[in-house]
C-alpha cells in the first residue's frame, strides 16, 4: 500500500511551469504613448541590402515631439490571471495607408518547418519555451472602449436604431485575413500586421492594441517589437512583413552586440544557442546562411538543425536551443 | 398533482419569439411599368436591326422589388425616403440594419450568357414572352452562345433543358403563368408578400424600392440590366465556347439601398408601419406604396 501511495506521489506535479508569474519589470498593462509613423524615407535609410535595421537607434529614438519609432518592450503577467493584459499606443493618421506591425518573440525559424519546404531547408528544431503571442488590433481612438494603461478594451460598440433595437458595431480598422478567408489572428509568436486606410483622417488619432494572448513559459514575459510604417504593408521599403522585418525582438537579443550575433557566438557551446544570432542567420538572404550554418555544423552536439532527408543529419536530433 | 401543475406552468408559455413572418401588400403604380421602349426589327435577316420607339405599359418592365422592415425612416439624406442608417464606421454609407426583407421577383439566370443579370422571376409567362420582351421592348434580341438570335421558344426550351439538365418547364423559375408576382388593380399593380424570418418590432417601418431595368432608346446595348445584380456572382460557367458568370443578387441590397437605387427606379414613401400585439400577432397588413419616381433633375 505504501509503495502504491509513493507511486501516486511520484506522479503528482504542480504544473507551476505553465503558470505565468508576474514580473515587476514588465507590467501586464502598459500604455506606450504616441508613436510616429515611420516615413518611407526613414525606411529606405535604414535598409542595408535586404536587411531592415529595425533596431537602429535612429528608428527607436523618440522624435522632437516625443513620439516613438520602433518600440522594443515586454509584457508580463498580472497578479490576478483573470485580468486581460496588453499594451496600447496611439498614432496619427497620415491621410494615406499605414502599416501596423507587431512581432512577438520568437518562432522565426518555425517557418522553415513548413512541410512544403522540407526539401530545400533544414528542419530547424523549434524551441517553444520563449514563444509568446500578441494579437493586434487598431481603430480610431474615439472608438476605443478601454482605458490605456488601466484596462484593455476593443473597438466594439452598439447602435440603437429608431425602433429601440441594438446592433453591434465593429470599429476596428485593422483586418487580418486568415487561411479560411475570414478575419483571424496569426498563431503563436507569428508576426501580425495590417494596413489601415487613414484617407480623410490626416492628424486624427488612432489607437493600436496589443492583446496578450499567450506568455512564454520560460520567463512569463512576452517580448515584442512594434511599429507603424508609412504605406501599405504590401509596399514597405523592406519588401516584407515577415519575422525578419522587426528583428531581435526576443528577450535579450536587442542588447547583443554585432559581434555577439556573429556566427562565432552561435557556435560557442558555452553561450548556448541564442535567438538573436539564429534569427540573424535565418533572416540573412532567406535562410541560406542558416542552411549553410547547418551544413557546416551538423556534427555539433547542439546544432539546431535536423535532417530533412536531403541535408546531412545532425548528430543529436533531439538537441534543443534557446536559453 | 403538484407535478402536473408545475408541468402545465412550464408549458403555458408558448414559444413566443420576435422572429417570424410579416405580411405586407405592395402597391406600385402602372406608371412604373410605363416606359418608352424600343423594338428591334431585322426584316431581311442580315443581322442589321432597325429600331422603333414607342411608349408601353407592360408588367415585364418591372424589375425586382425589394422590401424590408426597418427601425425608422430618413427623409433627409437622399432625394427619396431611405431607411435610417447606423453610424458610418467603414467609410461607406451607414448600414440600415434591416430587421428582415424579401423581394418580389428575384434575379435569375435564364439559360443564355446574354441574359445574365437581365431576368427577374415573376415577370414572364413563357419563353415566347421573354423573347418578345427582349426583342420588342428592350431592342436587344436574345443571342445564343454562337452569336445567333434565338428566334423560337422551342430553341430556348431546348437550350434551357440542356443547360440545366432539366426535363420540364416547371423547373424554370423565370417563367410560368402561376409565378407572376403582380395583379392589376385599377391604376396599380399589387402583390401580397411575406417577409420571412423577420425581427418583429411593433411600429417598425416597411419600405422598399423597385430596381427598374436599364432602358435607353438611343443605345440599346445595356438594356435590361439591373443595378442590384452582381455580374461576378452566381455560378461560374466554363464550357466549350462559353465562359461567363451567371450573375446574382448583391448581398447587401437592403443594408445599403442607396448604393443600388438609380434614376428611373421607384421608391416607397416610407409611410407603411406594422404593429404587433404582445404575442407578436400582426394587427394589420401594411400597404407599401412605391409611388416615388426617382428621376434626374431636368
Amino acid at each position: 500500500m505504501l509503495v502504491l501511495l509513493s507511486l501516486f506521489a511520484g506522479c503528482d506535479r504542480e504544473g507551476q511551469l505553465y503558470a505565468a508569474q508576474p514580473n515587476p519589470d514588465y507590467p501586464f498593462l502598459q500604455d506606450l504613448g504616441e508613436f510616429r509613423v515611420i516615413s518611407a524615407a526613414d525606411q529606405e535609410a535604414n535598409l542595408v541590402g535586404t536587411e531592415f535595421l529595425s533596431y537602429a537607434d535612429a528608428l527607436q529614438e523618440p522624435d522632437d515631439q516625443g513620439r516613438r519609432g520602433v518600440h522594443y518592450g515586454g509584457l508580463g503577467a498580472p497578479e490576478d490571471p483573470s485580468y486581460y493584459g496588453g499594451a496600447t499606443f496611439s498614432f496619427e493618421g497620415t491621410g494615406g495607408s499605414v502599416c501596423l506591425v507587431v512581432d512577438p518573440e520568437v518562432v522565426f525559424w518555425n517557418q522553415s518547418q513548413d512541410s512544403t519546404a522540407t526539401t530545400s531547408d533544414y528542419l530547424y528544431v523549434d524551441a517553444t519555451a520563449p514563444d509568446g503571442d500578441l494579437d493586434l488590433d487598431a481603430g480610431l481612438t474615439a472608438y476605443y472602449t478601454g482605458s490605456p494603461g488601466v484596462e484593455m478594451g476593443d473597438f466594439a460598440s452598439a447602435y440603437t436604431d429608431a425602433g429601440g433595437v441594438d446592433h453591434s458595431l465593429d470599429g476596428s480598422a485593422c483586418t487580418q485575413i486568415g487561411s479560411q478567408n475570414t478575419p483571424a489572428h496569426a498563431g503563436r509568436s507569428t508576426v501580425e500586421f495590417c494596413t489601415i486606410d487613414t484617407s480623410g483622417r490626416a492628424g486624427v488619432s488612432y489607437t493600436a492594441v496589443l492583446d496578450t494572448f499567450m506568455l512564454p513559459i520560460d520567463d512569463s514575459v512576452v517580448h515584442f517589437a512594434t511599429a507603424v510604417f508609412e504605406g501599405s504593408c504590401a509596399n514597405l521599403a523592406a519588401g516584407t512583413t515577415n519575422e525578419c522585418l522587426l528583428s531581435r525582438e526576443a528577450g535579450g537579443a536587442l542588447d547583443l552586440t554585432d559581434e555577439e550575433v556573429s556566427e562565432d557566438y552561435c557556435e560557442d557551446p558555452d553561450n548556448q544557442w541564442n535567438v538573436g544570432c539564429l534569427e540573424l542567420a535565418f533572416c540573412d538572404t532567406k535562410t541560406k546562411k542558416l542552411n549553410a550554418y547547418c551544413e557546416d555544423h551538423f556534427d555539433d552536439e547542439n546544432a539546431p538543425c535536423t535532417d530533412n532527408g536531403v541535408h546531412p543529419p545532425a548528430d543529436d536530433e533531439e538537441a534543443d536551443i534557446g536559453p | 398533482m403538484f407535478t402536473l401543475i408545475v408541468g402545465l406552468v412550464a408549458c403555458a408559455n408558448p414559444e413566443i419569439i420576435n422572429d417570424g413572418d410579416v405580411q405586407v401588400r405592395v402597391v406600385i403604380p402602372k406608371e412604373a411599368a410605363t416606359r418608352e421602349v424600343v423594338a428591334a426589327t431585322d426584316e431581311d435577316g442580315d443581322g442589321q436591326y432597325t429600331y422603333e420607339a414607342r411608349t408601353l405599359t407592360d408588367l415585364r418592365l418591372l424589375g425586382p422589388v425589394y422590401v424590408g422592415a426597418f427601425g425608422g425612416m430618413d427623409d433627409v439624406s437622399f432625394p427619396y425616403v431611405h431607411p435610417a442608417m447606423g453610424p458610418v464606421v467603414s467609410g461607406t454609407v451607414g448600414d440600415t440594419y434591416p430587421y428582415g426583407g424579401e423581394s418580389l421577383g428575384r434575379l435569375d439566370f435564364a439559360c443564355y450568357e446574354f441574359l445574365a443579370c437581365k431576368v427577374t422571376t415573376g415577370r414572364f409567362t413563357d419563353y415566347a414572352s421573354l423573347l418578345d420582351h427582349f426583342r420588342n421592348n428592350l431592342g436587344t434580341p436574345v443571342i445564343d452562345s454562337y452569336g445567333a438570335e434565338v428566334v423560337s421558344e422551342e430553341n430556348m426550351r431546348a437550350a434551357c433543358y440542356e443547360y440545366f439538365a432539366a426535363t420540364s418547364d416547371e423547373e424554370m423559375a423565370f417563367i410560368g403563368e402561376d409565378n407572376l408576382s403582380f395583379e392589376e388593380e385599377g391604376d396599380n399593380f399589387v402583390a401580397d408578400m411575406v417577409l420571412h424570418h423577420t425581427n418583429r418590432v411593433s411600429g417598425m417601418s416597411i419600405w422598399g424600392f423597385m430596381d427598374a431595368p436599364e432602358l435607353a432608346t438611343d443605345g440599346v446595348s445595356s438594356n435590361g440590366a439591373y443595378t442590384t445584380c452582381n455580374p461576378s456572382s452566381g455560378r461560374s460557367v466554363d464550357d466549350y465556347n462559353s465562359e461567363f458568370q451567371e450573375g446574382g443578387s448583391s448581398f447587401d441590397i437592403l443594408n445599403s439601398p442607396s448604393t443600388y437605387i438609380q434614376y428611373e427606379d421607384w421608391v416607397s414613401d416610407g409611410l407603411a408601419v406594422v404593429e404587433f400585439d404582445d404575442e407578436y400577432n400582426q394587427l394589420e397588413v401594411p400597404e407599401v406604396n412605391l409611388n416615388f419616381h426617382h428621376q434626374a433633375a431636368e
